[in-house]
């Protein structure tokens, strides 16, 4: 092979590789950043999305207590830690998939999408579109997620 | 009852290249439970109630076709809501864990890549509804669950592609066609990569009751490398001994009964 076409070639891999791993900037929507409960639900209320908060939600796998938010009839659990440090470290734990959490290996009932914000981290468990948008675009994408 | 004397070994010495090696590819990291001879039998305790008794028997049979451990029900140590784990062995446990978007949950506790204990938990929150209370999900959520413990990843993760035939794959559908509720021969398969090689050392607890056969098969069997081969009912087996620069010798086995 021609080393021209060959260098091409590897330049094709290199970039679409590129592609893969680092997904376009999310599209968050403009407004202060969401850094925990009490500006996530802020942040939707202002994009008039309905939502409230239910009952409090202990997952085996966080460090922290969360809280069930209600939207467009389905939940998402959030978890407020006492700084942003710390919710990185449990985030940190989560496989890209969202499918393992350190030594736990999940059977969800959903495809499972976990958000980072500030020392909020926030997961939601199901495919509903609505859910899906609203929560990028005061999120932005999430750092794992499953199809 | 099989025994250690009764058996034939055909040995030859084989001057090959080196084999391709096929790694599972569904192996949870490289966690696997340190054991000095194979096949190894896990304990997993029974906290789960009676509704769930007979998916967790299945489960249990249905991993102990593996040629390299089986696997027992023994009295539960625990709580089934707390599920408290226990050295050396898998808890299993079922309770109402809540609306948290998991149907089960299996955890492991490690010392390097050794796993030395095991918890799993199903959530009746969720089958309790229609939508799970059904034979194909239970089966499919207990015979996933212990798959993990056993150093199982799974073997897809989409909901929607088709299914694999491997309670390993997740899917909407458990009936399929192909049925995921059951491991399928590439769980064994991969069963057999992890459990290839023997440890100095054993996380796992000390079984009571087990057959005395089996102890006595694993230490010759250690003697004559790892298995690479067998037929279903364990009669017939093949162990391959590695000496190196391509040498190898491979030990034919066939058990008397």
């Amino acid at each position: 092979m021609p080393p021209r076409i060959a260098l091409c070639l590897l330049l094709l891999v290199g970039r679409s590789a590129t592609a893969y791993s680092e997904p376009s900037t999310p599209s968050v929507s403009s407004g202060p950043a969401v850094t925990d409960q009490r500006s996530l639900i802020k942040r939707l209320h202002a994009l008039n999305i309905e939502a409230s908060w239910e009952d409090e939600i202990d997952q085996p796998f966080f460090s922290v207590t969360g809280k069930t938010l209600k939207m467009y009839g389905d939940g998402v659990q959030a978890f407020e830690y006492p700084d942003a440090v710390s919710a990185k470290t449990d985030a940190a734990r989560i496989s890209r998939d969202g499918m393992k959490i350190g030594t736990a290996q999940l059977q969800w009932i959903g495809p499972p999408h976990f958000y980072l914000g500030g020392r909020l981290l926030v997961l939601y468990v199901g495919h509903a579109p609505s859910i899906l948008k609203a929560l990028e675009s005061v999120l932005g994408k999430p750092f794992a997620a499953s199809e | 009852m099989k025994s250690v004397r009764g058996y034939i070994v055909v040995m030859w010495m084989v001057l090959a290249v080196s084999p391709t090696v096929v790694w599972g590819s569904n192996t949870w990291g490289n966690y696997h439970w340190a054991r000095t001879n194979n096949p190894f039998t896990l304990k997993l305790g029974d906290n789960v109630s009676s509704t769930w008794d007979p998916y967790l028997t299945e489960a249990s049979s249905d991993w102990s076709k593996s040629i390299v451990l089986d696997t027992t029900v023994v009295a539960g140590q625990t709580t089934p809501q707390s599920c408290k784990s226990t050295n050396g062995r898998v808890e299993v446990c079922n309770a109402k864990y809540g609306y948290n978007g998991w149907l089960g949950i299996a955890s492991i506790w490690v010392s390097g890549s050794h796993i030395t204990k095991g918890v799993v938990k199903l959530n009746d929150t969720y089958f309790a509804t229609s939508t799970y209370n059904t034979p194909g999900w239970r089966r499919l959520v207990m015979c996933q669950e212990i798959g993990h413990p056993l150093g199982l990843d799974h073997q897809d993760v989409i909901f929607t592609n088709p299914n694999l035939g491997s309670c390993m794959d997740y899917t909407n559908n458990p009936l399929g066609p192909p049925s995921n509720e059951h491991p399928n021969q590439h769980d064994y398969d991969t069963l057999e990569t992890i459990y290839s090689h023997l440890d100095t050392t054993t996380t796992v607890g000390q079984t009571t009751g087990s057959t005395p056969s089996a102890g006595d098969r694993a230490w010759q069997a250690g003697q004559w490398g790892r298995l690479v081969r067998s037929n279903p009912d364990r009669r017939i087996e093949l162990y391959e001994r590695d000496l190196g620069r391509g040498h190898k010798v491979l030990t034919h086995v066939i058990w008397a009964e």
